[in-house]
């Protein structure tokens, strides 16, 4: 649509749009899409055009002395001669590139140094003034260049494109180590832990923490069978597990087996006939509880009440399927009265091919300078089964003595034990279950001497 | 086009120093113009990190970490010079491999990862170079060397009571639908602003929700993580020799998971275990000082990022849970000289510093409190 502009007037036009100017004396400015300008003069005497963005091609006649003229914010071109085309490229930093069609240009930078360009050429022009004149791109390599640029951009979007998918791994690696997941063992050597419960049906609850490790898996599971349905929520179950202060648990632990294997070896620790007594009302001041574990809070609290624990009647210790130690005894309110098994197994009853030899256990701090306990359980027939305990640092590696403070059993060990990495290593009949996993898990179920 | 970027240097974590290592990345990228409208970009990446940048994950502090990736795209533009709009569809694959610990091979670590994506973008220019851009891409993250434990041994060791119900094996797999929202306009004179806005939807086919007992429910797991950014770039020439970029990027991400916590050692339950919200703040600046063509260019930005759970509550330092939810905190700064020596050649020198702090004291399996630093000088090749 044409429109009547006059001096001073600007232009700015739109997406793929163009515009052609008439200006007076024959000139014309043409603009393509997204440019801007301004009419600065255009009389009898002379034509000036301020180019500010876009692109900007101007067929200029200045016969008879005529001043015709572009500015821009980095340069001015003059038309020299009667008759020129050129070319100006305004970017958004004010940056220009100028061609020259036809014709003589002479142009100038903002420090007042000039230059003469002829017909064919082009220049750079920046605030820091004009940069060596080329030859003009022929359309192929205008069109290579448009290109080239074009992709350059693509390109960033193409690499930048995939953050959130980064973003969304990383979260996922990450939350595997928060959890203690993947953890560094004693050797240094990745070991990753799950732990979860398993509830095969109301009355029954598995804590089964699982290690994987480069050579194969290995578990520990503790599984009880109580006196009645538990609760879905199973933090109080947990808590009363190991004992209780001042009155029985609200439900009562029948029976139980706590499971070390590396899918070769085993060892499991069986119990059956479990009833709730007040220890420090037995009669037997040797079980008597000073202190009960606060499971909610992770601390031993004293106490000068009744504590009740679950005592069984029938116990009995397995390597590899083999009795090694055992008792049995009828609604027994102290270990004192438990009869050793010797000939009978304690929990089938079934006779024995032969009779159990006697056993010596003999508990070590082996290495002064470092968090490590060694339970041995020797056998008459000459085999054993050891118990290593260790320390853990964050990185791998047996933490130092110190880390375990410096009682050497009882609340004060267990109490420190907990604060560490955990690692427990099992050995008999020539093979090792490894187990790295919270020392809290075996304080909780009992399995912690 | 190509650049790749040699670099060389040290880690320090807490205090501890990290040996001698490198880190190298290198991008091929040919184009090709297969018509008037539409162009073929083919990239190619790969990359080695033995040293450790501030970006990673690295509350780990595993005692060795090194990561080779390898990522390649091709892209289609359809471009027409009458129209405002370009659709670009494409399709990438990128393979990982991460060495957390010394035992680890090359592929066969734990976190090595494959992801497929295919998609497209919808670019509508408003007034060029500005642009408002839509993207939708279908994607598949995998873990080939991660299954659960759980699974394997409901296999190993079947007629013992150490599995669940239900139990899935590739628990990391995950599926979705990225949608990307992001536009760039000028403001005044001097300013231009960038906004993004993104959401990820990942599906775990694999994974079941674990409920208030501790077993698990036959739905699966589906996050969302959603991502908004801005940012305001002020470029700026203060005489022909100095040039400046001042940029200001602020954000926020949401995520919102349907997975829950079950702590099983406490019998603890907690509902939207993984849901946070996290805010960011970036103020960077560029300084290219020296003729336009080879500039010696200077990047320094420090950023603050604050992340609280909604649901996950802070431990003491033995593992008994507070009152409080989880947040962390963590500053970064970064700087980078970039220096023209011949040609393409530049030589690069960069120092990354990150400090980390929270209200969780549970360190034992990851650090939430720590110092890094990393130092790294090397060469940068472009073409």
């Amino acid at each position: 649509m044409p429109r009547q502009l006059s001096e001073g007037d600007g232009v700015r036009t739109g997406f793929n749009a163009q515009v052609r100017v008439e200006l007076r004396g024959g000139s014309v400015l043409e603009a393509s899409g997204n440019s801007s300008f301004t009419i600065e003069a255009d009389n009898d005497g002379q034509t000036s055009v301020a180019a500010s963005l876009g692109f900007l091609r101007l067929t200029a006649l200045a016969s008879g002395g005529r001043a015709v003229t572009v500015r821009s914010p980095v340069c001015l071109a003059k038309v020299r001669g009667e008759r020129a085309a050129l070319s100006v490229v305004v970017s958004g930093g004010g940056n220009v590139v100028l061609e020259v069609d036809s014709g003589l240009v002479g142009v100038e930078d903002i420090r007042g140094r000039q230059m003469l360009l002829n017909a064919g050429r082009r220049i750079e022009v920046d605030l820091a003034g004009l940069r060596e004149p080329t030859p003009v791109p022929t359309p192929a390599q205008r069109r290579a260049q448009d290109f080239m640029s074009s992709m350059r951009r693509e390109l960033g979007f193409e690499l930048g494109r995939e953050a959130d998918f980064a973003a969304a791994a990383k979260e996922s690696r990450r939350e595997e180590h928060r959890l203690g997941r993947v953890l560094t063992d004693l050797d240094g050597r990745r070991v990753r832990v799950e732990e979860f419960v398993v509830r095969p049906s109301a009355d029954r609850l598995a804590l089964v923490v699982l290690n994987g490790r480069a050579d194969g898996l290995s578990f520990y599971s503790w599984d009880g069978v109580f006196d009645r349905a538990l609760p879905r929520d199973l933090a109080p179950v947990f808590s009363g597990l190991a004992a209780s202060r001042d009155a029985p648990t609200d439900w009562t632990l029948l029976s139980y087996s706590a499971t070390r294997s590396n899918g070769v070896a085993s060892l499991v620790e069986r119990a059956s006939g479990g009833h709730q007594v007040d220890v420090n009302s037995n009669g037997d001041p040797s079980d008597d509880v000073a202190a009960v574990f606060d499971a909610e809070r992770d601390v031993y609290r004293a106490t000068g009440g009744p504590v009740y624990k679950t005592v069984f009647d029938r116990w009995g210790l397995y390597a590899d399927g083999t009795l090694r130690r055992g008792w049995t005894g009828s609604n027994l309110q102290s270990y004192l009265d438990a009869v050793p098994s010797t000939t009978h197994d304690p929990l089938s009853g079934a006779a024995l091919a032969a009779a159990l030899p006697g056993t010596v256990v003999n508990t070590t701090f082996p290495d002064a300078a470092s968090a490590r306990r060694s339970r041995l359980e020797s056998y008459g027939d000459g085999t054993s089964v050891g118990v290593e305990d260790f320390g853990l640092e964050f990185a791998g590696g047996v933490a130092g003595r110190g880390a375990w403070g410096g009682s050497s059993s009882g609340d004060g060990l267990h109490r420190a034990m907990l604060d560490w990495g955990f690692e427990q290593r099992v050995t008999f009949n020539g093979r090792t279950i490894r187990l790295t996993m919270p020392a809290r898990d075996f304080l909780v179920t009992g399995q912690l001497p | 086009m190509a650049t790749v970027t040699a670099l060389g240097g040290v880690h320090s974590f807490r205090g501890e120093r990290g040996s001698l290592s490198g880190n190298v990345d290198a991008v091929f990228s040919p184009a090709l113009r297969l018509g008037e409208s539409w162009s073929l970009l083919a990239s190619a990446r790969s990359s080695y990190e033995g040293t450790r940048r501030v970006v990673d994950v690295l509350g780990a502090a595993t005692p060795a970490q090194e990561r080779m990736e390898y990522r390649g795209a091709v892209r289609a533009v359809w471009a027409d010079s009458s129209s405002r709009w370009r659709l670009k569809p494409g399709t990438s694959y990128k393979v990982s491999f991460l060495k957390e610990t010394r035992d680890e091979s090359w592929g066969g670590g734990l976190f090595d990862e494959r992801l497929w994506t295919i998609g497209a973008e919808a670019e509508m220019v408003t007034r060029e170079p500005h642009a408002v851009r839509a993207s939708l891409d279908w994607f598949e993250a995998s873990y080939p060397n991660y299954t659960s434990l759980e699974s394997q041994a409901a296999l190993q060791f079947s007629g013992q009571l150490i599995a669940r119900e239900l139990v899935g094996d590739k628990l990391l797999d995950r599926d979705g639908v990225r949608l990307g929202l992001s536009f760039d306009a000028p403001v005044g004179k001097r300013v231009r602003l960038d906004a993004a806005l993104s959401s990820l939807w990942s599906r775990y086919p694999k994974q079941k929700v674990v409920n208030d007992a501790g077993l698990f429910d036959s739905r699966l797991r589906e996050d969302i993580l959603t991502s908004l950014t801005f940012a305001a770039r002020m470029p700026r020439e203060w005489n022909a020799d100095l040039r400046t970029l001042g940029s200001v990027t602020f954000g926020a991400s949401f995520l919102s998971s349907g997975q829950n916590g079950y702590d099983a050692s406490r019998g603890r339950y907690m509902a939207g275990f993984y849901d946070y919200r996290e805010l960011f703040i970036v103020p960077a600046v560029k300084i290219l000082a020296g003729s336009q063509h080879a500039p010696v260019q200077i990047d320094a930005s420090a950023g603050w990022r604050r992340r609280g759970y909604l649901h996950r509550l802070a431990q003491d330092g033995t593992g008994v849970y507070g009152g409080h939810a989880l947040v962390t905190t963590e500053w970064t700064l970064t700087s980078t000289l970039t220096t023209p020596i011949a040609g393409r050649l530049s030589l690069m020198f960069t120092v990354e510093r990150a400090s980390a702090s929270s209200n969780q004291r549970f360190e034992r399996y990851y650090r939430y409190a720590y110092e890094s630093t990393n130092a790294l000088a090397g060469v940068r090749w472009d073409w």
